[in-house]
């Protein structure tokens, strides 16, 4: 089973308790993925919740006539692929393995309990969760400044 | 307060409240107006609370020069805003300027985490609808950063 330790390194974790944490570990699947290796594909169902556990994933996306372009590069402690399963809407990015890396992961079925069966544990979650997409949106934004600043150049 | 009770319940953030919480929101809600290209909020400043649109039109505007914004969003009512800076407790990353003249209910960011406090249902659906907002606001910010890109590498 995924050691508590490595759960709680992750940003959406660091407030959980042990008991809480077990819950996350019982349900939660490893795996490690080579570089370069699609982990999910843009446009398709989002059927996961990533953790990083070590390694770094790249989040790329197609843009018209110049082809595929990193938007942001993730780390240890991060996470990925929450959009889908919050909105069951399709991915909006692909994301691919940059060198070696250690994934954690929820199914749908999984991070569904989670978020279902206790509030507190669940409020816990939808909490960092927004504070991370609080903070994508901020980037983001902060990248269409920049990317405007070059255009202009 | 039943007419902003109504208003509130049509306020994505707010419209899955049972009765007793959309009250308790509608009584700590604050009523306010701002002429045509009147600042809101101001980017850079710290958030001290959260908007909804009652009227008009709201543009969320990104400096881009000293003198020149972009507009990100534009918000009309039932429309929320300012709540990224309410929720990580930042400074606003966008201006929001009204487009006409708007009428709003604004919730002190205090009043917000009241409510939160006071049962963990509100706490949850409020969160939910959080994400549902700012999950479907990324996504469109990140269609205009791929425009953006799309038009330098051409």
């Amino acid at each position: 089973m995924i050691a508590r330790e490595e759960l709680r390194k992750n940003r959406l974790f660091g407030e959980f308790s042990d008991e809480e944490l077990d819950m996350v570990r019982v349900a939660a699947d490893e795996g490690a993925y080579e570089d370069g290796r699609l982990i999910i594909a843009e446009g398709s169902p989002g059927e996961r919740l990533y953790l990083i556990a070590s390694g770094k994933c790249s989040v790329t996306t197609e843009i018209s006539g110049a082809g595929t372009e990193e938007i942001r590069l993730l780390e240890e402690g991060d996470f990925f692929g929450e959009m889908s399963l919050i909105e069951s809407a399709p991915v909006s990015a692909s994301v691919y393995a940059r060198g070696r890396c250690r994934l954690l992961w929820l199914e749908r079925k999984a991070f569904d309990r989670l978020i279902a069966e206790d509030m507190p544990v669940a409020n816990k979650l939808l909490r960092a969760i927004v504070l991370a997409f609080c903070e994508r949106v901020r980037v983001t934004a902060a990248k269409i400044e920049g990317y405007y600043k070059m255009g202009k150049l | 307060m039943e007419e902003r009770t109504e208003i509130l319940a049509r306020c994505e953030l707010f419209s899955t409240l049972p009765r007793k919480g959309l009250e308790m929101v509608a009584s700590r809600c604050v009523p306010g107006e701002a002429k045509k290209g009147a600042s809101v909020v101001v980017e850079g400043k710290p958030a001290d609370g959260l908007y909804i649109v009652v009227r008009g039109k709201v543009d969320y505007i990104k400096k881009v020069e000293e003198k020149r914004g972009l507009v990100l969003f534009r918000w009309g009512p039932g429309d929320v805003f300012a709540l990224n800076a309410v929720m990580d407790d930042k400074e606003h990353y966008v201006s929001a300027v009204a487009a006409t003249a708007v009428k709003f209910l604004k919730l002190a960011a205090a009043d917000l985490r009241a409510v939160c406090a006071a049962d963990p249902l509100y706490e949850h659906r409020i969160l939910r609808q959080t994400l549902l907002i700012e999950s479907n606001r990324l996504r469109q910010i990140t269609v205009r950063l791929r425009e953006f890109l799309a038009k330098i590498i051409k």
